[in-house]
């Protein structure tokens, strides 16, 4: 029975734990890697708050940028590094146009995100495109992916792949009453045209073309995100500024030392009106933060439950048992064991039977994890765009921290629970 | 001249209670044993021949008076000297064997010396060996206990009050739960080891045959000897 309950609190929690070491993975890879966050960012004091509103005042110049390139070029500790820009605009399809969030990203490095193992393994389901291809691949002048909000407003079905060979059509006149209407008024093309403020306070406008549809992975973001190229982006705003430069690490458990160190290098080579934030501030991940603290609370609150429950049914349980060999134990007492070396003794059988029963709980996890992600359960987390599956991954590391917690629980348990048991007296014991 | 006393027992009390009610069981008794005395403690259920036992066994406490082992007052030894007590200086032979089902008789033997630190380990297999061989069970050294009759499990319990060489084995009713064949051989190898080993044995009994072949009976009526 004791063991039943080892085996089966062993095996929930590992279950729930492997449920959050899956999602604390997929955030990690798709905060650091997929959304291009890096593993430490580098932004211009201030510049989260105000940089929409001043992008030339809160951007980080080309000079800024050759300081931090200086510092971070050539650390071991650096895999790669890239530079983002963040702009506002409007995108239109020659009738209507809606705002958007755009990034412009490092192309030399994207090859290199897309092939990091964590990326491969852990986001796989958010790399693929609804449609089209990578628009780093594409040969199209200003190639833009849009998000499947963006797409679904702007009415924009066709991609570039949609045309093959053939150059896609621009339209000249548009039926724009029937397109509200939902009517095929013959806009088979892929063209869009991309508006924006430049950083100098003037109008500038680029005709780019859609090249994928792709899928934020969270809800608020996939109504309006546009990704380009920063060559692209940077000729929209008519600037050399980025907003951002991502350091990725090699080891992404180095990152808030780090992002310590890069600031005080940073300082100390005259750059201090910046901040260095490491992906898991909540200023710069707040969702990263927010789900990966809710898991955490959750984790801790199963933690407990199922901790409590084998604690008590050891105690239940060993209790019965020990009375059951009452005499056994006052006939160890009445030949001189002392009360101590009984109840270690009856530790004893309490760790050997702890170590067999979480061996069975690691294995009946094994094969549960395996059930669970071969069914492909899909459901829709909230805050995420899209579905997901239901997975469990429980690594090495927390296999090993719940069964030491759950052997060392048991030993505890048993030990406390003798004591008190044969602190009575001894002729009872022996009645 | 007189061997001197190897147990003193004075002014001994003890009050049990049951319910609301409190129930002398001992009051006050005074008791000398001398080493090697083969004694047999005779009286009525209830008269407090199993407390008296308990008591210089250090199983349970009195209210009040002293019980000396070889000198040594054990009412006031405190619990680790009471352990190496029962282990070194008392063997203890129960009505109903006591012994551990999942070892083996060898083991059930040598459980005390488990925590004995007088004798050398190296002398244990031979010790346990030669008390199994004592009690007549050479060939039942790998057996269990439930493989066993009565009489034989109480042998296996001598042979574990023994094995500490201690110097006074204390029998609660050792024949009550045996056939009248199976108690004289009993008695038979308690009076063997009894001068074999010059061991002062103490025993409770109902059983007149026990009583007739003990060198001395102490009578106990309402928790005072009168004989």
């Amino acid at each position: 029975m004791t063991a039943l309950c080892i085996i089966m609190g062993y095996t929930g929690l590992a279950l729930v734990s492997g449920y959050n070491e899956r999602w604390e993975n997929t955030l990690t890879a798709s905060t650091v890697y997929l959304n291009h966050g890096g593993s430490v960012s580098i932004y211009k004091k201030e510049a989260l708050l105000k940089y929409a509103s001043k992008p030339r005042e809160f951007g980080l110049s080309k000079s800024d940028q050759d300081v931090i390139l200086a510092e971070v070029q050539g650390d071991p500790k650096v895999d790669y590094f890239g530079r983002y820009l963040v702009g506002y605009g409007l995108v239109g399809n020659g009738c209507t146009s809606v705002p958007f969030l755009a990034k412009g990203i490092d192309t030399s490095i994207q090859d290199k995100i897309w092939s990091e193992p964590t990326v491969q393994k852990w986001t796989s389901e958010l790399m693929d495109f609804e449609k089209g291809k990578p628009f780093w691949t594409s040969l199209s002048e200003n190639p833009v992916g849009l998000s499947l909000g963006l797409a679904r407003r702007l009415k924009k079905s066709f991609v570039e792949a949609d045309f093959q060979d053939q150059k896609p059509l621009f339209a000249t006149t548009l039926d724009c009453i029937g397109m509200d209407r939902g009517e095929d008024v013959g806009d088979k093309n892929a063209s869009l045209q991309i508006l924006a403020q430049t950083h100098g306070g003037y109008v500038a406008a680029l005709e780019a073309t859609a090249v994928n549809h792709f899928s934020t992975g969270v809800a608020f973001s996939d109504e309006s995100s546009l990704l380009t190229s920063l060559s692209t982006l940077q000729k929209l705003y008519e600037t050399e500024d980025i907003t951002y430069l991502a350091v990725y690490l090699k080891n992404q458990s180095e990152a808030q030392s780090y992002a310590k160190t890069l600031k005080l290098k940073l300082q100390k080579a005259g750059l201090d009106d910046v901040e260095v934030y490491p992906y898991t501030s909540e200023t710069v991940s707040p969702f990263y933060v927010g789900i990966m603290s809710f898991l955490y609370s959750m984790e801790i609150f199963f933690a407990v439950l199922f901790l409590a429950v084998v604690i008590l049914s050891v105690v239940n349980t060993l209790s019965l048992g020990l009375l059951e060999r009452k005499k056994e134990l006052g006939l160890f007492r009445s030949i001189g064991f002392s009360p101590n070396r009984v109840a270690f003794m009856i530790m004893c059988e309490g760790f050997v039977l702890a170590v067999l029963s979480v061996a069975l709980g690691v294995l009946l996890t094994q094969l549960l994890a395996g059930l669970i992600n071969s069914l492909n359960i899909r459901f829709r987390p909230v805050g995420f765009s899209g579905t997901s599956k239901l997975m469990s991954t429980p690594g090495t590391w927390t296999l090993t921290w719940i069964g030491l917690v759950f052997l060392f629980s048991v030993v505890i348990t048993s030990y406390v629970s003798a004591k008190k048991f044969l602190g009575r007296n001894l002729r009872s014991l022996l009645e | 001249m007189e061997p001197q006393n190897f147990i003193e027992i004075r002014d001994l009390r003890k009050k049990y209670r049951l319910g609301e009610t409190f129930v002398d069981a001992l009051r006050g008794v005074n008791l000398d044993l001398k080493k090697g005395e083969f004694t047999a403690l005779v009286g009525a259920s209830g008269s407090g021949k199993s407390t008296l036992l308990n008591m210089i066994a250090c199983l349970d406490e009195p209210d009040s008076g002293s019980i000396l082992i070889g000198n040594q007052d054990t009412t006031k030894l405190n619990e680790s000297q009471k352990c190496v007590l029962r282990n070194e200086g008392i063997g203890f032979v129960f009505q109903s064997f006591h012994l551990v089902p999942v070892l083996t008789v060898y083991e059930n033997v040598e459980l005390p010396l488990l925590v004995n630190k007088s004798i050398p380990p190296e002398q244990h297999k031979e010790r346990v060996l030669s008390l199994i061989r004592d009690v007549g069970l050479k060939d039942m050294a790998n057996k269990r206990p439930d493989t066993l009759s009565g009489g034989q499990r109480q042998r296996v319990a001598i042979a574990r009050a023994l094995v500490t060489n201690p110097g006074i084995v204390l029998a609660d009713e050792p024949t009550a739960n045996l056939d009248s064949k199976t108690t004289h051989e009993i008695i038979d190898l308690l009076l063997a080891l009894n001068q074999k080993n010059q061991v002062t044995f103490l025993f409770s009994t109902h059983d007149e045959k026990l009583m007739s072949r003990a060198m001395r009976t102490i009578h106990l009526r309402d928790g005072t000897i009168f004989a």
